[in-house]
């Protein structure tokens, strides 16, 4: 069950810019805030203008439920999350929290069943790119501190598109492909010579859909269970609108914003 | 302070309605608004069988506003039946001593599914009343077909009124050279209240693809730019019908809802800005209420149709 969803004000405690297109935000809230899981998004309100008018969907990039912090990379895609990424320290965001479905947690994240012989080999790789990056982040400090091994590894054009590789390398081993080379692997993320050494029980990924249907393709070829965080344009966030749709294996269309954004890749029809 | 208000014989207990479509089975919403709190909550457009609706994308942010062309994905009438209804009634808890009225969205591509849904519903009472929807612009056959010729629109309405014995709206089109006409022809043929504006007909193009946003090309658009058009059509029609009318388009605020209670109408819905703040309807009641007080008004029957 999930936590009840809140409509909850912010403040930004600090607005860090990550290159020419990102910014980090550090927000907190007085009031405390619902617990949250990697995966799950939050929809923010932007002042309503000729250029925008609808709450503005981010995932969670990081969340200290007790202290009240929350951390989303905003991408500067719209007028909207322009306006997001320009806001300084001491403003107000309204957000809506927690919604969505995040990743599924390991069968086998806790220490102790790490000794059962049967996930004694167990090991996650978290495959991302651009904003893509910001759940896996949230991901893979609750995964560190649940002590299950994982690589990650990190997609970008290039060098200076690059965003969020040094803070994922202090969290584990991370492996980077550029597609024109001009630091780590020269490539897609699906060349990395990981995908041929470690045999990954669990993949994650979280990016642009045809990385991520790419990155599905392989897991597969390694019976890996693979885990892709989509992100389809919404309105309401909440199921109520049905905007948001994507085809299910069965060809059922389901809500991206209340079924996902996380779905096992096998469950979807794309 | 009295803010109950009628339609046909079914009694609100405030004018706060919600739209079909954006409220979803007034469940998504519990977590943000008491649902007893409103009038009343009006569910997602139900057919005979399952629709999927359109393919992705079907919603294009515009200024002010949002086309969208969802085109009634929901799973039918007899799931509906089956598992929302109670589904609903739990998460509404406690029973108050004056509920919301649960109103469900009618549609269909032929006369006789509109007939088949509004006869289920018929035998269930936990459905206070139906809003027939002759007016989707997302569906190729029937929906706005049914509310742009007044033939059609009355014979669709005298067809589910020989079945559905409760209170019958009918929720009409904004894409008509006379809505006046539509509005006589639902009523003349049995209609307890009309509802309006369903969306206007619209369009997006993303110059970068070259390519319209909407899978559908078109799509229904709503929001706050629509409202001077809705708040036109509602004062047309309640000048001419003399069952209540009930008003939709654009409506984001207590000060939205009472321009349209001025020009006649007798309730209102509250559409697409349940997506920017869901507790907006918890917010239109209050601040009709703090209205009333301030201006001294006793009942909100005083202030609907002064204009």
């Amino acid at each position: 069950m999930n936590a009840k969803k809140q409509i909850v004000d912010f403040v930004v405690g600090r607005n860090i810019p990550l290159g020419e297109n990102f910014v980090q935000l550090h927000l907190y809230s007085p009031d405390g805030l619902p617990e949250t899981k990697p995966g799950q998004f939050v929809q923010i309100q932007i002042p309503s203008s000729i250029h925008g008018w609808l709450r503005i969907p981010i995932s969670i990039h990081d969340a200290d439920t007790g202290k009240g912090e929350l951390k989303l990379l905003v991408q500067k895609v719209g007028e909207g999350s322009r306006w997001i990424a320009s806001c300084k320290e001491g403003e107000k965001l309204n957000l809506i929290l927690p919604l969505g479905k995040g990743f599924s947690w390991p069968e086998i994240s806790l220490r102790h069943e790490m000794e059962d012989p049967r996930h004694a080999n167990d090991r996650a790789l978290l495959v991302g790119g651009g904003c893509g990056l910001a759940p896996l982040y949230y991901l893979a400090r609750c995964l560190k501190a649940d002590g299950m091994p994982f690589d990650i590894l990190v997609g970008a054009r290039s060098k200076d598109r690059l965003v969020l590789a040094n803070e994922l390398a202090q969290l584990g081993p991370t492996g980077i492909c550029t597609e024109d080379g001009s630091v780590g692997i020269k490539g897609l993320v699906t060349d990395h010579p990981l995908w041929k050494g470690v045999a990954y029980s669990h993949v994650y990924t979280c990016g642009p859909t045809p990385m991520m249907k790419a990155v599905a393709v392989e897991a597969k070829k390694l019976g890996a269970r693979c885990e892709v965080s989509l992100e389809n344009t919404m309105a309401c966030g909440l199921g109520a609108c049905l905007c948001c749709v994507t085809p299910s294996a069965q060809g059922h269309n389901v809500c991206v914003c209340t079924e996902g954004p996380v779905f096992d890749a096998e469950e979807l029809g794309w | 302070m009295n803010l109950t208000t009628n339609i046909g014989n079914l009694e609100l207990k405030n004018p706060v309605l919600t739209a079909s479509g954006t409220f979803g089975y007034g469940v998504e919403f519990a977590d943000f608004v008491d649902l007893d709190g409103l009038g009343g909550f009006i569910v997602k457009g139900t057919t005979a069988h399952a629709r999927e609706g359109n393919p992705y994308p079907r919603m294009a942010e515009t200024p002010l506003g949002m086309l969208n062309a969802v085109g009634l994905q929901n799973k039918g009438v007899d799931y509906f039946i089956e598992h929302i209804i109670p589904m609903i009634g739990q998460r509404r808890g406690r029973k108050p001593d004056f509920p919301a009225r649960l109103i469900v969205n009618v549609s269909g591509s032929t006369v006789e599914e509109y007939v088949e849904v509004a006869q289920k519903l018929a035998a269930c009472p936990e459905v206070d009343a139906i809003e027939v929807n002759i007016s989707c612009p997302n569906v190729k056959q029937g929906g706005m077909a049914f509310g742009t010729d007044p033939k059609m629109a009355a014979q669709v309405t005298a067809a589910v009124r020989a079945v559905y014995p409760r209170c019958m709206i009918v929720k009409l089109s904004p894409n008509v050279t006379d809505i006046v006409s539509m509005a006589l022809a639902v009523e003349e043929a049995g209609a307890d209240s009309v509802s309006l504006i369903n969306t206007l007909l619209g369009m997006a193009v993303d110059v970068d693809k070259r390519k319209p946003v909407l899978s559908t090309i078109t799509g229904g658009l709503s929001g706050p730019c629509v409202k001077p058009v809705a708040l036109r059509m509602v004062w047309q029609v309640a000048k001419k019908v003399k069952v209540p009318v009930i008003g939709i388009g654009g409506i984001c605020s207590a000060r939205d809802a009472l321009e349209f209670l001025m020009v006649g109408a007798s309730a209102i819905e509250i559409g697409s800005a349940n997506f920017v703040d869901p507790a907006v309807t918890r917010k239109v009641v209050e601040g009709i209420e703090a209205y009333c007080l301030r201006e001294g008004i006793a009942d909100i029957r005083e202030i609907i149709g002064i204009i």
